[in-house]
């Protein structure tokens, strides 16, 4: 797929980017392995988990203000040189290979398990992957378009949930607190922290280069406050789940949000419409799986076959899901163990080696 | 590219979208199931299949049985007698027999727990002295609605609750936390909701009395209303319970007593002629009956429970497993464990009436 030029992009939109990023990355896997680990206690660990999270995202958020090249690829060439800056972007990519791998596979897990039990997963990764290869072949601002208007009826989404849920909450679930040990728990807070990377890392598939001239001033404060209404959502959703389904209960599904979803009643009227309200981690998770594929993209050199790139990735990624993972618990075992490590080393090195030298050559340029 | 992608969209539908569909007139939706076990050690799986085709029919439809070595087996058998497959997304009542519920309730549940369709949100019956199979035969032959039928049964007379699937299965995983269900019977060749079933974790242990059962809804916040009587002949007093409010709390003195406060509003229905309602003074006194009845009831209950029963159905220790008592370390904490009860009767009505004859 060819690439368009670049249009210009407003801040709310640049802000939602890891909006949906964020309740992807969690949906059947970030709260399914904190659940695994400190059951009930989750929310803490998400609570204290999302304000070292914040802390983290001011790492990404001053490479993004300083970022004076066209994306991140550009900037770690023009920083490290061509031969380490290949490297660097060489982890990102294989990170982002893999990441996108692990999305998918959730994906196609959920609708398998919970929507589509007699079809073969090769056809829904291959329903998912369409609309990802269309949506990729657009240019960066209509892919964040998409992605507003997702954000949008997700946030919609969840306050709907919200409201029809509420009747069912019992705070007798949050007892007794941490009951799982302190251990548990710094492994669930560094579970949340670790997770929260790839989502932040999203923000940097633009630059500021990209962000409409009469909204620039005000970018800031809106990623601000998207990053902490990301990070109450996904608190929300992770409470919400526990004080409804209870630690014990929790523990038996595989995607506990959904289930917890299914009690959905509002006024005694409305039930059963938890596949619709289901459908905002089917949004989350296409627009992810496009910033992913756009990232891919955008390392890739200029060939002739460049307008296949998106396919090629999308085979690529479907026989890495076939090859490392057979069914949904297998998975969950494989990703819990391994993605923090791809995550780790994949992401946040290059991004705390472009940091480190992105602040020496601003220091450097200050002082002469 | 474009059309890549139609064409890739078309090979998608004609190779998948068109093989997995069910048509809505291609669904047996099933409103009952039963499940019995053989003497072969083969499972029953009875169904019944509401009549989408009349309007008259809304309350009944067909019953088919077949036979397997799983639920899911024997469910799939259907096929041979019915064309159409079984479909539970609006299943209301799961009726089991006595020896599933005393032996096999895990194995039999699972594939209701499981099973995507569902919303686990249906009403789990034990079949009393009678086989699932003959419950699930009547409740079509008497077209009973079970879901308002045993709505009434708790609203009206509290021997009953509206636990579904989940919240059975929830009581089971819960730490310090014992299940029940209600059960069915046939009387007259008309189905009756009957004593309460307890179990201890998968395993149905017996039944609670009519009384026992609304003590223990009451006591679990599960009814709001019921009737209570006291005294008998000349001395009667009837009184309706319209609110009930239950309260745990360990007890801050001595850690292995848990004190129960109830807050009761009642209604007197009925008086013997020894009863007099003119006064002030006459209220109250009928109120410490009353309270004091309601006490002595809980604590027999309990002994009860406690000596013979010997399953925490009150889930007690749940509490001090979530308060963090060290009492729940052990296994037989409910040989160690006392209540204290303290109960609040407010007589908000005495139906108007100055009792002058």
């Amino acid at each position: 797929m060819v690439k368009k030029e670049s249009k210009q992009i407003c801040s709310v939109g640049v802000a939602f980017v890891f909006l949906s990023s964020f309740l992807a990355m969690f949906f059947g896997m970030g709260t399914y392995f904190m659940f695994s680990i400190s059951g009930n206690d989750s929310y803490i660990a998400a609570i204290i988990g999302s304000v070292l999270s914040i802390l983290l995202f001011l790492v990404f958020k001053y490479i993004y203000f300083n970022n004076t090249e066209e994306n991140i690829y550009e900037l770690t060439k023009s920083l490290y040189g061509k031969k380490i800056g290949y490297i660097i972007n060489s982890f990102l990519f294989l990170a982002f290979v893999i990441i996108s791998s692990i999305v998918l596979f959730n994906l196609t897990n959920f609708l398998n398990v919970e929507y589509l039990p007699d079809t073969n997963a090769n056809f829904i990764k291959a329903i998912i992957l369409v609309t990802i290869i269309y949506i990729s072949s657009k240019s960066l601002s209509e892919i964040v378009r998409v992605n507003q208007i997702f954000s949008y009826i997700n946030i919609i989404l969840i306050f709907i949930d919200i409201c029809g849920l509420f009747s069912k909450v019992n705070f007798k679930y949050l007892e007794p607190i941490n009951c799982f040990g302190k251990s548990c728990m710094f492994k669930s807070i560094g579970l949340y922290l670790v997770l929260s990377i790839v989502p932040y890392m999203m923000l940097l598939i633009t630059s500021k280069n990209n962000i409409i001239e009469s909204e620039k001033e005000k970018t800031s404060s809106v990623i601000n406050r998207t990053v902490i209404l990301t990070n109450v959502i996904q608190i929300v959703i992770i409470l919400m789940t526990i004080l409804i389904l209870g630690k014990d209960f929790i523990s038996v599904f595989r995607f506990p949000e959904y289930i917890a979803l299914k009690q959905f009643t509002l006024f005694n009227i409305l039930e059963r419409v938890e596949n619709v309200l289901a459908l905002n981690f089917y949004f989350n998770s296409i627009s992810f799986l496009s910033f992913l594929f756009y990232y891919m993209i955008s390392f890739l050199p200029d060939l002739k076959i460049k307008k296949w790139y998106s396919i090629i990735l999308s085979i690529v990624i479907v026989i890495i899901t076939s090859l490392l993972f057979h069914e949904g618990i297998s998975f969950a075992s494989i990703a819990s163990k391994y993605l923090i490590y791809v995550i780790l080393i994949g992401i946040l090195l290059p991004i705390l080696l472009i940091f480190v030298k992105l602040r020496i050559s601003n220091k450097k340029q200050k002082i002469s | 590219m474009k059309k890549y992608i139609v064409i890739l969209l078309i090979l998608v539908i004609i190779f998948n979208g068109l093989t997995g569909i069910r048509e809505l007139t291609d669904l047996a939706i099933v409103k009952a199931i039963g499940i019995d076990m053989s003497d072969d050690g083969e499972i029953i799986f009875t169904a019944i299949v509401t009549d989408t085709s009349s309007k008259e029919k809304v309350n009944s439809g067909d019953v088919y049985s077949s036979k397997g070595s799983s639920v899911q087996e024997a469910a799939r058998n259907m096929v041979d007698i019915s064309p159409k497959k079984l479909y539970i997304a609006h299943l209301e009542t799961l009726v089991i027999s006595e020896e599933i519920a005393k032996e096999h309730l895990e194995n039999s549940l699972d594939f209701f727990i499981r099973d995507n369709e569902g919303s686990n949100t249906f009403y789990l019956f034990v079949a009393n002295e009678h086989s699932a199979e003959e419950i699930i035969n009547v409740i079509n032959e008497e077209k009973v609605d079970m879901v308002s039928f045993l709505e009434s049964t708790q609203k009206y007379k509290g021997d009953a609750n509206l636990q579904t699937l989940n919240d059975v299965v929830k009581g089971i995983l819960e730490d310090g936390t014992q299940m029940t269900a209600n059960s069915m019977s046939i009387e007259d060749k008309k189905i009756l909701i009957d004593d309460m079933a307890y179990f201890d974790n998968w395993n149905m242990k017996g039944y609670l009395t009519k009384q026992e059962s609304i003590l223990y809804n009451m006591l679990l916040n599960h009814t709001q209303f019921f009737i209570t009587s006291i005294g008998e002949g000349d001395d009667l007093i009837v009184a309706e319970v319209t609110s009930c409010k239950t309260k745990y709390s360990i007890n801050k003195e001595t850690k292995n007593c848990i004190d129960i406060k109830l807050n009761i509003n009642a209604n007197i229905t009925q008086t013997g002629k020894n009863i007099k309602l003119n006064d002030a003074e006459s209220i109250e006194s009928i109120q410490k009956t009353i309270e004091e009845d309601i006490n002595e009831k809980i604590n027999n209950f309990y002994k009860k429970i406690k000596e013979e029963y010997k399953v925490d159905i009150l889930s007690l220790g749940n509490l001090l497993y979530r308060k963090k008592n060290k009492l729940f370390d052990n296994p037989n904490y409910l040989e160690e464990l006392d209540i204290n009860v303290q109960t609040k009767v407010k007589i908000s009505n005495q139906g108007g009436v100055k009792k002058v004859w």
